[in-house]
C-alpha cells in the first residue's frame, strides 16, 4: 500500500554497536544509507518511515584486505569500491554515475531487489559471507541465507560483508545506450584458490543466481562453449522494462563465454 | 537544522528525510537546481555539498547539517558570471536551459578538481546529465574552453564547426 509520512524520526550513530541498538529497537526503523533509493521513494510517498537511522556516521564504510580476505563495511561507497580487483571493483564502477556512486553504498545496493541488486551476482560468485543484525540477534550467511530471511526491511541492517580474495575474477555486464543506466543482465565469474571457478548472474533470474551447471561442466573437462551453452539451464528467464526473457536467454551464454574468457578459464 | 548556501547561513525546518531539492526550492526558494525525474537520474538537481557535486534529489536533509552548499546562483552573478557560466554563453551550450544548471555545477567541480580539456574525461564527469536539445556538443566544448582557460567572450557566440565567431549583435549565423 502506498502512504505518505510526515516528519520521521532518523538517529545518527556513531558506532557498529549504537548502529544496531538504534536499527532493531522498537519500533524497528529504516535504514538510511546513502538515500539513493530510499529519499526519491520518501519523496514520492511510495515508502512510509516511521523512524529512520542514518548511517553516515556510524563508521560500518571501511575497507580492509587481511591475511587473503577482504572486509567490506556495508556503508561503503560505491566509488570506494569502484578500485578493487574484479569481479567487485567493475561491478561497482558500472553501477550508476559519479555523482550516483559517490553516495550510494555497496550495502545499499545489495539491500536492493532487481533491477538493483547488481552486486548480489559477484558476491554470490565470490562466496562472501554477509553479516547483519536484526531484532533476534547477529547472523552470517551468503546472499541467499540474507534474501532468504527475508533480506532488508525496517529492523535489519546489514553490517558488512567478506570473502577470499580469489586468483582471478572477471565481470561482464550488458551495455545499454546512455538513457538507461539499469543493467538487464551480468555475469561475474571467479577463479578461487586451487582453481575452483563459480559463476554467478544477475538479469538471469528474478534475483542473483549461481550457474552451478556451467560451473559443473568446466569442472569436469569442458570447453568454455560447453559451460555457456549450459548455463541456461541454471537462468529463469524473465521480461521486465530492462530485457525480454527471449533475448536474456539469447545473450546469457555470450556473457557467460566473455566472463570465463576474461578469467582466462 | 544549520546549512550554509550560497555562502549565507540558513536555517531550515524541513523533516529530517526532506530532499535537499524540496528544501532549496520550497523552504529557500531556490529554483536553480530542476525537478527533473526526482530520481537521480537526470542530473539537473545537481548542486554542490562541500564542494562535491551531489544529486539533491538524492540527499536528505538529516545528512547535511553544517554542510555548505552551492547551487547555480552562487557560483556567479548577472554581472560577474563565473567561468563556466561564461563558456556556456559564449559556446552557446544552453538550448531550453531545463539541464543547464546542473551540467555548470557538474562541470564546476570537474574543472575545481583539476579537470583538463580532455573529451572523454568530461564526458565521465558529466555522465548522467541528460540534456534532450543540444546533442551535448556544444556543453562539451564549453567545458573544454573554460578547463583550457580560453578567452571568453558573452557577447559573441563560438562556431562548433569552423571555430570562427560571429557577433551576436549582427545576427548571425554560422
Amino acid at each position: 500500500m502506498t502512504s505518505t509520512v510526515g516528519a520521521a524520526a532518523v538517529s545518527m550513530p556513531s558506532s557498529e554497536a549504537e548502529a544496531v541498538a538504534a536499527v532493531t529497537e522498537q519500533p524497528y526503523a529504516t535504514v538510511l544509507a546513502g538515500g539513493t533509493l530510499l529519499v526519491p521513494q520518501h519523496t514520492l510517498g511510495q515508502v512510509a518511515v516511521e523512524r529512520a537511522v542514518w548511517l553516515g556516521r556510524a563508521e560500518i564504510d571501511g575497507i580492509s584486505r587481511s591475511n587473503g580476505r577482504m572486509t567490506v563495511g556495508a556503508a561503503a561507497p560505491l566509488a570506494a569500491c569502484a578500485g578493487l580487483d574484479a569481479p567487485v571493483g567493475p561491478c561497482s564502477a558500472n553501477i550508476g554515475d559519479n555523482e550516483v556512486k559517490a553516495q550510494a553504498t555497496i550495502g545499499g545496493n545489495i539491500c536492493s531487489p532487481a533491477p538493483y541488486g547488481d552486486l548480489r551476482g559477484p558476491l554470490l560468485a565470490l562466496g562472501a559471507i554477509l553479516r547483519w543484525a536484526d531484532p533476534g540477534g547477529a547472523h552470517t550467511g551468503d546472499v541467499a541465507d540474507f534474501v532468504a530471511a527475508g533480506g532488508a526491511r525496517p529492523g535489519v541492517l546489514l553490517l558488512d560483508m567478506a570473502f577470499e580474495v580469489p586468483e582471478a575474477g572477471s565481470f561482464v555486464a550488458l551495455r545499454r545506450h546512455h538513457t538507461q543506466s539499469l543493467t538487464a543482465l551480468a555475469v561475474s565469474a571467479v577463479r578461487h584458490t586451487g582453481g575452483t571457478v563459480t559463476i554467478a548472474a544477475t538479469g538471469a533470474a528474478p534475483d542473483a543466481c549461481r550457474l552451478r551447471t556451467a560451473e559443473t561442466v568446466l569442472a569436469d573437462g569442458g570447453s568454455i562453449a560447453d559451460a555457456a551453452a549450459a548455463s541456461v539451464s541454471d537462468a529463469d528467464p524473465y521480461d521486465d522494462a530492462l530485457a525480454s526473457a527471449a533475448y536474456r536467454r539469447r545473450v546469457l551464454p555470450v556473457y557467460v563465454g566473455r566472463a570465463l574468457e576474461q578469467l582466462g578459464a | 537544522m544549520e546549512l550554509t548556501v550560497n555562502s549565507v547561513s540558513r536555517t531550515v525546518r524541513s523533516a529530517p528525510l526532506t530532499s535537499l531539492l524540496t528544501v532549496l526550492r520550497e523552504e529557500l526558494d531556490i529554483t536553480s537546481p530542476k525537478a527533473g525525474c526526482e530520481s537521480g537520474g537526470c542530473g539537473a538537481c545537481t548542486v554542490l555539498v562541500d564542494g562535491q557535486p551531489r544529486r539533491s534529489c538524492l540527499t536528505a536533509l538529516c545528512t547535511l547539517d553544517g554542510s555548505e552548499v552551492v547551487t547555480v546562483e552562487g557560483l556567479g552573478t548577472p554581472e560577474d558570471l563565473s567561468r563556466v557560466q561564461q563558456a556556456f554563453i559564449h559556446h552557446y551550450a544552453a538550448q531550453c536551459g531545463f539541464c543547464s544548471d546542473g551540467m555548470v555545477v557538474a562541470a564546476t567541480a570537474y574543472i575545481n578538481g583539476g579537470g583538463s580539456d580532455d573529451a572523454g574525461a568530461i564526458r565521465e564527469a558529466l555522465a548522467g546529465h541528460f540534456c534532450r536539445c543540444t546533442g551535448y556538443v556544444k556543453i562539451l566544448e564549453a567545458v573544454a574552453a573554460a578547463a583550457r582557460g580560453d578567452e571568453l567572450d558573452t557577447g559573441t557566440t563560438a562556431s562548433s564547426a569552423n571555430n570562427t565567431y560571429v557577433k551576436i549583435s549582427e545576427g548571425g549565423q554560422t
